[in-house]
């Protein structure tokens, strides 16, 4: 039942990720997607009996997703510095 | 029965952040949503990923709401969905169904005492140990990630002429 629950807020996230037109919305995707996932391998660790693995990777997930928020920001940032504002349609001045 | 009060709480946190039009709700689902999942780990044991992830959660929270007020996001007026935004929303919704019931119907079953408190084995010092002795290599390319990304954020986010 818990491993359902990890796996629709990873599909929530999924679908925040797709239907958000803004970059900060699409960020929120990103991190509702990552807390889905950290779920899923604690869950899964318990499941197998591999409880402090399952933990550890969760714990590296966590702070994976706290390295690619600080990418999106900084995104986030050069592209309103270009555009000044962070539609996903102006995502292609980031080529630039 | 507390983990399952938790996980309703969770599901429909993350169901408001990603429907809600307006980004100051969504981002303060998030936080719920993320404060919720760290009440979970609780009950199955892992105090210390409920820290953290109570620690990033209103972190993270706090971060987005400068970063909407700074580009005039927080007050903006709720996203309207129309024709292929709507498609695509329905798409999106199909997409996430598939994926939740994959990762649903792929996972055994929790096995039962799951729900019991932390045990000996599960304590913050064997998981500091275990983090610095047999994974250390990991912990090591954590943190020069984590340092190449400010390094990185920095330089990305840069003035156009990169004088400053």
């Amino acid at each position: 039942m818990m491993m359902w629950v990890a796996g629709i807020i990873g599909g929530l996230g999924l679908v925040c990720m797709i239907s958000r037109k803004t970059l900060l919305g699409l960020l929120i995707g990103i991190q509702i997607l990552v807390l889905g996932s950290t779920m899923m391998f604690v869950l899964a660790g318990i499941s197998s009996d591999f409880r402090i693995q399952g933990y550890i990777f969760g714990f590296f997930i966590t702070l994976g997703g706290v390295a690619q928020l600080v990418v999106g920001y900084s995104l986030a940032i050069r592209l309103f510095f270009l555009k000044k504002r962070i539609s996903m349609d102006e995502i292609q001045a980031l080529k630039q | 029965m507390m983990g399952f009060v938790f996980a309703i709480i969770t599901l429909f946190a993350v169901i408001l952040a990603t429907f809600e039009s307006q980004l100051r709700r969504a981002i303060l689902a998030l936080w719920v949503a993320g404060v919720g999942v760290g009440a979970i780990y609780l009950t199955v044991g892992a105090e210390f990923l409920a820290i953290i992830q109570w620690i990033v959660s209103t972190m993270v929270t706090i971060s987005f709401l400068f970063f909407a007020v700074m580009f005039g996001e927080y007050n903006a007026p709720p996203e309207e969905k129309k024709g292929k935004g709507r498609l695509l929303v329905v798409l999106a919704v199909i997409l996430g169904a598939v994926f939740s019931a994959i990762i649903g119907l792929g996972s055994s079953h929790l096995p039962e005492g799951t729900l019991k408190l932390v045990s000996q084995a599960d304590g913050l010092g064997v998981l500091g140990r275990k983090l610095t002795r047999d994974h250390l290599l990991s912990l090591e390319v954590l943190a020069l990630t984590l340092f190449l990304v400010l390094v990185g954020g920095g330089v990305v986010a840069r003035s156009e002429g990169g004088e400053s």
